[in-house]
């Protein structure tokens, strides 16, 4: 059984008697990449900052590392183990990105050497190596963004904690960030991002969930989506006549939909079930363009759940 | 708690001081300019108004106590801003995710302000005595500073006074949202000693009585301990990053 990096029993918290994360269940393996996707308000940041031991919970359990987040002792623990990247990048503007990543790599009590090579690898892994010493108000969003990566990573963390981390950035500075989280994620890190972005969250995240206060649903995406949705199985033909869908028809599968040439199938068990409809519809003469597999979208999913539909 | 990592927040403090010139303005110039300003006007006095040497001399004694009020007002600003800045630029949660507890954080933010207050109130106090000593000797016939009620002022009820006023704008501004609502918190520590400097000049006490400055180096380092201690104990980190907007 893998490790469990970060678990949470039924983790809540409430502001002034307003709930902002309810009942939250969930667990994040060694290496995984797990998407918590919500709308704004949802309690993403609240989750983060309670597994991050910045804020208390209301009730729940919630374990990072094996360390729990109710000891104080272990919460030390926790924070060595954590690299935070924040909603807002929350920079020295006055320092230097060298400076920035030396005062925290001291901060969270890493080894002087260590943190030297550490500044220079991650530097000129992100490309920001040319501009170590210049003040980070001159830099773009993009490159402040990867600054604040940078800082989370100088202590060599096992876990990365990331909060929206390519909102407000623009097309091209967001396909770096991501390109820099995958980089990570190859790497064998533990990673929890929070995000709103669906795209983002289907290409980088191995496991989501879907929270508004409540955590709506958790798999993988393509569980998600056939969960949501079950499996299509679509059957082009050159001529969908009575025959064929007569044939389609005594295959008996759980529903199915004719529209032009082309019979839509809702299947209980795809795999056994549509080499036997191909089958007896080529036995009934007809003339198969194409098989293709279709399901619902994240987006779908994720609409669907978040609307309450 | 590991001073260390106290003096690491302080040398991250005294370097964003260095820049802001807002900071070093008030942490220097207000000193140096009173340092400046107080023997001049005392020479101005002895020399073109012809006041009695007797009456010169008590006024000097008092103006130790500028001295004690100077170090209280200096961090009202730099102790308010140090947290309330961090809040403002999000500085604070990066900061409060790193394994650093409250007490280190703020011991860091009470060094920088505490030894800035200090230098500059110390620079502004030798210019000020070696201004004063240069300029009324011939009047008066000997070097009038320092003395005991300046000494004690200037290096027991003085530090003392910026620590009280220090622990008293971390508390405000750990607890409050504007660095306007926080700064006008912080001016209460003044208000004590305003008090007491207005009750010398009306001579219900003499403020060059050694044994009147010991009392006030020891209540002000009494509530320095007091306010210390409550700062570090309502410091709430989750206060501040959820209230924050």
């Amino acid at each position: 059984m893998e490790m469990q990096m970060i678990a949470t029993e039924n983790l809540s918290r409430k502001f002034d008697g307003m709930t902002a994360v309810d009942g939250l269940s969930f667990h994040v393996d060694r290496g995984e990449v797990f998407g918590l996707l919500g709308p704004n308000g949802a309690g993403k940041t609240t989750t983060i900052r309670m597994i991050c031991c910045l804020i208390g919970k209301t009730s729940g359990k919630a374990t990072v590392g094996g360390f729990s987040i109710d000891d104080p002792a272990g919460t030390m623990s926790i924070r060595k183990l954590i690299g935070l990247v924040p909603d807002n990048v929350g920079l020295y503007e006055f320092y230097s990105a060298y400076k920035n990543l030396m005062y925290f790599g001291r901060l969270y009590e890493t080894p002087e050497s260590r943190i030297t090579s550490n500044i220079e690898s991650l530097m000129k892994k992100l490309d920001l190596w040319d501009r170590k010493d210049d003040p980070v108000s001159t830099y773009s969003k993009g490159m402040k963004q990867k600054v604040a990566i940078a800082r989370a990573l100088v202590h060599d963390p096992e876990i990365l904690v990331m909060d929206e981390p390519t909102a407000n950035l623009d097309p091209e500075a967001a396909r770096t960030i991501r390109d820099t989280i995958l980089d990570l994620k190859k790497e064998g890190r533990t990673i929890l991002l929070n995000t709103h972005n669906l795209d983002e969250a289907q290409r980088l995240c191995d496991t989501i969930g879907i929270l508004k206060t409540k955590l709506l649903a958790v798999g993988k995406p393509q569980n998600l989506e056939r969960s949501i949705f079950g499996r299509n199985t679509v059957i082009q033909l050159e001529y969908a006549g009575d025959e064929v869908v007569q044939a389609v028809r005594g295959t008996n599968p759980r529903k199915y939909t004719v529209e032009g040439n082309s019979i839509t199938l809702e299947l209980d068990d795809p795999e056994k079930e549509t080499p036997r409809i191909v089958s007896a519809i080529v036995a009934a003469g007809g003339k198969i363009k194409s098989v293709n597999e279709t399901t619902g979208s994240l987006e779908d999913v994720y609409l669907k759940l978040v609307r309450g539909e | 708690m590991r001073f260390w990592k106290s003096w690491l927040i302080a040398r991250k403090e005294f370097d964003f001081i260095r820049i802001k010139k807002s900071a070093l303005g008030i942490s220097f110039g207000l000193p140096i300019g009173l340092g400046i300003l107080l023997p001049l006007i005392t020479y101005l006095e002895i020399t073109r108004k012809k006041v009695p040497i007797e009456a010169v001399t008590p006024l000097m004694g008092s103006f130790a106590f500028y001295f004690i009020i100077i170090a209280a007002l200096i961090p009202v600003y730099t102790s308010v801003s140090s947290i309330v800045v961090e809040k403002i630029e999000r500085s604070l949660e990066p900061l409060l995710a790193t394994p650093t507890s409250d007490r280190e954080i703020l011991v860091g933010k009470y060094i920088a302000t505490f030894v800035l207050t200090i230098v500059g109130t110390y620079i502004g106090a030798a210019i000020f005595v070696t201004l004063m000593d240069t300029l009324t000797r011939s009047s008066i016939g000997y070097f009038y500073f320092p003395n005991t009620a300046f000494d004690i002022a200037l290096f027991a009820a003085a530090p003392a006074a910026s620590i009280f006023s220090t622990a008293f704008g971390v508390l405000s501004s750990s607890r409050v949202t504007t660095i306007q609502s926080a700064q006008s918190l912080s001016v209460v520590p003044l208000i004590p000693l305003i008090i007491i400097y207005l009750t010398g000049e009306l001579d219900l006490i003499n403020l060059n009585d050694t044994s009147i400055l010991a009392y006030v180096a020891i209540g002000l380092a009494v509530a320095a301990a007091i306010v210390f201690q409550v700062s570090t104990a309502v410091f709430d980190r989750e206060e501040i990053l959820t209230r924050w907007k």
